[in-house]
């Protein structure tokens, strides 16, 4: 009997790692759907020389179903949203940027019990890059 | 006293495992945008070719301008400073300078390779040969990024590199 009382005070300590390598299993799901997202839509921006609002819409709709984020949550902090073109010589001005973020709330397992509050459980997960513009100039 | 030993030992693994678990993850998703940006680098290197000659029907890459945008591909997405060595906000700062090689196939090197070896281009690096399938002019970009973060456990020899291929197809 005297071990099974000390068995469920040392099981709340060891029930922190499985949590933990749970809470890294869906951290590291919602970080690789995004940066799949991102990238495929980015592809798709390159066609057309920016990211037209179909498009911009389109990724933010994904990014709702698959990865369970409000749309308020989602952060653009940079898309081009006016066309870019295509020149002969290297324009660094003339390429498409993109910085999108969405929020990871639970970093820690068990945070309540260990003292941390939910604001510093949870950042900001950036996905950012250039790409090159494929659009022709209409002539 | 046995069981406090044995249970202490215990913790310590399970907290390496868990720890190693989240450093393989982001070495992992690094790698997957690794290969998303090398493969981008490779198409803006292709943008870059004579308008003149490609109105005749021959590929011929401009490689001074396709460097540039290659480099400059690589400096924003992977956050190097512009000598290519990694600023304090990128993930692969186990380098000095990330380097990269580009090999230009235009419709002469296609030819030639057509008719010499079927189609298969011998691509040479010093972790071995990789054989790739070519179908049309292209540009073959390696992108070199060194060692990933690992704290706890070492992991020697970890070097991440990708190889990607952007082609015109016949």
């Amino acid at each position: 009997m005297k071990s099974y009382i000390a068995g469920s005070a040392v099981f709340l300590i060891l029930i922190f790692f499985v949590l933990q390598w749970v809470l890294n299993e869906s951290a590291h799901y919602k970080r690789n759907t995004l940066i799949n997202i991102v990238e495929v839509h980015a592809q798709q921006a390159r066609i057309n020389g920016y990211f037209t609002p179909e498009i911009k819409a389109q990724m933010v709709e994904e990014i709702k179903t698959k990865l369970k984020v409000p749309e308020s949550e989602v952060r653009i902090v940079t898309l081009t949203e006016t066309p870019k073109y295509r020149s002969e010589a290297f324009n660094e001005n003339e390429m498409i940027q993109y910085r999108v973020e969405i929020p990871i709330h639970k970093i820690v397992a068990m945070a309540s019990f260990l003292g941390i509050d939910e604001s510093s459980n949870s950042y900001w997960y950036p996905v950012q890059g250039k790409v090159s513009s494929e659009r022709l100039i209409e002539r | 006293m046995k069981e406090l030993i044995m249970a202490l030992a215990l913790m310590i693994v399970f907290t390496i495992s868990v720890i190693f678990q989240s450093e393989y993850h982001i070495h992992q998703e690094q790698r997957l945008f690794l290969k998303s940006v090398s493969e981008e680098a490779a198409a803006s290197a292709a943008q870059y070719f004579d308008w003149e000659k490609y109105g005749d029907g021959y590929l011929v890459f401009n490689e001074q301008q396709a460097r540039l945008a290659l480099e400059e591909t690589l400096r924003s997405s992977l956050r190097l400073n512009s000598d290519l060595s990694p600023s304090s906000s990128s993930y692969w700062k186990g380098i000095d300078k990330v380097t990269y090689d580009v090999v230009f196939i235009g419709s002469s090197e296609y030819e030639q390779i057509k008719t010499n070896q079927n189609s298969v281009y011998q691509y040479n690096h010093e972790k071995g040969t990789t054989d790739l399938m070519i179908f049309g002019p292209s540009v073959i970009v390696k992108v070199y990024t060194g060692p990933a973060k690992y704290t706890l456990l070492d992991m020697n020899g970890n070097e991440n590199y990708e190889i990607a291929m952007y082609t015109f197809e016949e």
